[in-house]
């Protein structure tokens, strides 16, 4: 008896040194991050540039509304990073403007580990250099191509010229072969990569071009949509955002200009289907090209169940919105990133952007596809898009007449 | 000649809101001698306050257009009094740089206030349009039209036969010589700055309606506004009929020169030049002919 009980006593002593052995190395890896910028060893502060005033407030305000719904709820329900690390967000207005947009994150910077948000293509083209200088990582809140293989951004989402490329496609396929695509594009970066995804079409979809003015956001379109009128457009891809939305709609019902609009993702705002006005016109003339303006509430859509829950427990208030979901989306991009860099036990800003790099795949529960990450040479952005039509009964305004899916020229498509 | 007709259209709408808020400025300017750059101000302060009272407080368009005329005119009045009154006998251009600053107050208040406003005033007219021919133009458009021309004409009945009109006259040629015949200068100034107030409201009201270049409600109202200036220029500083005949030919040469843009402009030319062409006008009356078609040529004695 007492020699078995010695042996059981040594194989329990000798599992526990196994399993102490085992786990070492693990419980070294996991060592609490050291205090730096924007983490006080207790919480995480991440900033926000977005304009929360102006024109384009109207996509900010909601996407912002997400990215908190989503640190509600992991805050909430997960203890925040790595169980303990609860995160909040420091906001500031960028008034669409890049050099206000520059001085706020000059304010910011020190206070944070990381940019949860950063909305606009020229604004995020402005700070780019400073991020470099600085080692900062940030999350596009725009889809241009151009972020996919940049190692301080977290792009989410199908970049705009994919989103471009696909609907052309899928415009092709149903009726508009032979037909004459215009495109009508903001004088900014923006624009330009729309324009790319015009021109990737053209070239993969032997479309026949015509004209394709630019325009600055708030001025008189007559003279664009005049000019779109004569050149015979029988589709127009419009890369706008909803801030003229409403002007390019009501200046092309004024001179009768009937075209197929296919917009890209930043055109749309909700409340456009609710404008008695215009929305026979939006029902009859407008397509919107996007990956993540799912349908609210569908719950077919994987995610979509615990979205909803979410935002009936966390933001309660929130009304259906495209933004609001592609907020939350970042919300979980940043997430993924930070876990990363607590398990590293580096939460300085050449840790996260190390953490950035080694991150495999940004999944989404199934709202918005895999995102191949890695090394930024080698990420690879999700490439289905939706092409939705108008519908003012639906929760964003939206319904899908093309369902999500990649053409072959959007899969050809080399993102530089 | 359809393409003409319908910018024409378009254009004779943009130069009828030019020239409601560019009579603002002319009045300011006749009654002080300043030109008050804080008009642009109070055409987006305008706007906002009418949309205020049709989506928030649930108006009619055109009660909603009178409540904010009323808080355009007492808008005016309050800015007067403890702005500009403050600078009396100040050198002209720190006036100048005071009205400014208004102007710069104005998008901050207004973006604190309506953070997401909805993209247009709800109106009547919906964007229903007069069709002639092949020429079409909104319903609110031609509004604006009618309502530059009863507003104007009002003004000039107002300025010729009226007790005040003729005391604003006379302040205009003379403040202290108008102060000798018993007219209330002050009162005058105060009055000249609710007129500036209501036009302001007009204008602005209209652009966020969507009438003449459709940008809809925004603070970007504001730029539109500004482009009255070389409109005032045009016509002459301290002339009401010059801000009208100088409103349309703005407007007009604005929009004609955006919708030929593409047919008769040289490759090197960007596109978005209509939208200079006001202030290339403007430099150029200002080099040739300073006082404007219609303004008084200052004549001074050696």
């Amino acid at each position: 008896m007492r020699v078995r009980s010695s042996s059981k006593f040594l194989i329990g002593m000798l599992a526990v040194a196994m399993v102490a052995a085992l786990a070492a190395p693990a419980a070294a890896g996991r060592k609490a991050p050291a205090e730096t910028a924007g983490f006080d060893g207790e919480t995480i502060t991440l900033g926000v540039i977005t304009p929360l005033s102006g024109r384009v407030s109207v996509i900010a305000n909601p996407l912002t509304a997400g990215n908190e719904m989503w640190w509600a709820f992991y805050n909430e329900e997960e203890g925040g990073i790595a169980g303990k690390y609860p995160v909040e967000l420091l906001k500031e207005d960028s008034a669409y403007a890049p050099t206000t947009a520059v001085q706020a994150y000059d304010k910011l910077k020190g206070d944070v580990v990381a940019f949860q948000q950063v909305l606009g293509t020229q604004i995020t083209q402005a700070l780019l250099p400073k991020m470099q200088a600085d080692k900062a990582v940030a999350g596009p809140a725009t889809l241009d191509a151009t972020w996919v293989h940049n190692p301080n951004l977290v792009p989410v989402g199908a970049p705009y010229q994919v989103e471009a490329i696909n609907a052309l496609d899928y415009y092709v396929k149903n009726g508009g072969k032979g037909t004459t695509v215009c495109a009508l594009a903001q004088d900014d970066e923006f624009g330009e990569a729309g324009l790319e995804g015009l021109a990737a079409a053209k070239k993969a979809l032997k479309l026949k071009t015509g004209p394709s003015p630019r325009f600055k956001t708030g001025e008189d379109l007559t003279a664009q949509i005049q000019e779109l009128a004569d050149g015979g457009c029988d589709a127009t891809l419009v890369v706008a955002t909803a801030a003229d939305a409403s002007a390019i709609i009501t200046t092309s019902i004024s001179l009768n200009f009937e075209t197929r609009y296919i917009a890209l993702a930043p055109f749309w705002l909700p409340l456009l289907a609710g404008s008695a006005s215009i929305a026979d016109y939006l029902v009859e003339n407008l397509w919107v090209s996007a990956g993540q303006l799912v349908a609210w509430g569908d719950s077919s859509i994987p995610g979509m169940d615990q979205f909803i829950e979410r935002q009936e427990t966390y933001a309660p208030d929130q009304t259906p919105d495209p933004y609001f979901i592609f907020g939350y989306l970042q919300g979980q991009a940043m997430a993924q990133v930070l876990e990363q860099a607590v398990k590293n036990g580096d939460l300085s800003r050449a840790g996260v952007l190390k953490a950035v790099s080694q991150i495999k795949k940004l999944t989404f529960d199934g709202l918005d596809g895999d995102y191949k990450y890695g090394p930024a040479a080698k990420r690879n952005p999700p490439r289905a898009t939706a092409v939705f039509g108008i519908d003012p009964a639906g929760p964003v305004g939206l319904a899908i007449v093309g369902p999500q899916t990649v053409s072959a020229a959007a899969k050809k498509y080399k993102i530089e | 000649m359809t393409k003409f007709f319908q910018l024409l259209a378009s254009g004779l709408a943009l130069g009828a809101i030019y020239a409601l808020v560019c009579l603002g400025f002319v009045v300011i300017y006749r009654a002080t001698g300043v030109i008050n750059f804080a008009q642009a101000g109070l055409v987006v302060l305008g706007a906002f306050m009418v949309y205020n009272a049709t989506f928030t407080w649930g108006l009619s368009f055109w009660l909603a257009l009178l409540v904010g005329m009323l808080f355009g005119a007492a808008l005016g009045i309050i800015i007067e009094r403890l702005v500009l009154r403050q600078m009396v006998r100040q050198p002209l251009h720190a006036i100048l740089l005071v009205t400014v600053g208004v102007l710069l107050l104005v998008e901050p208040i207004v973006t604190t206030i309506w953070r997401s406003p909805q993209p247009s005033i709800d109106t009547p007219f919906e964007l229903d349009k007069l069709e002639i021919g092949d020429v079409r133009i909104l319903q609110i458009s031609i509004a604006a039209i009618v309502i530059a021309a009863i507003v104007l004409a009002a003004f000039f009945l107002f300025f010729r036969y009226t007790k005040y009109g003729v005391a604003m006259r006379a302040t205009a040629v003379d403040q202290e010589a108008a102060l000798m015949q018993g007219i209330n200068v002050n009162g005058i100034i105060a009055l000249s700055w609710a007129i500036a107030g209501v036009v302001a409201v007009l204008g602005g009201a209209m652009l966020g309606a969507n009438a003449g270049p459709k940008t809809g409600l925004g603070v970007g109202i504001g730029i539109i506004a500004l482009k009255a200036l070389p409109a005032m220029v045009l016509g002459g500083l301290d002339s009401p009929g010059g801000a009208v005949v100088g409103g349309l030919v703005i407007g007009v040469a604005e929009v004609l020169a955006g919708g030929y843009y593409a047919e008769f402009a040289p490759a090197w030319l960007k596109p978005g030049f209509h939208q200079v062409l006001p202030w290339i006008v403007m430099l150029v009356v200002l080099l040739v002919r300073p006082y404007g078609l219609f303004g008084t040529k200052k004549v001074q004695r050696l």
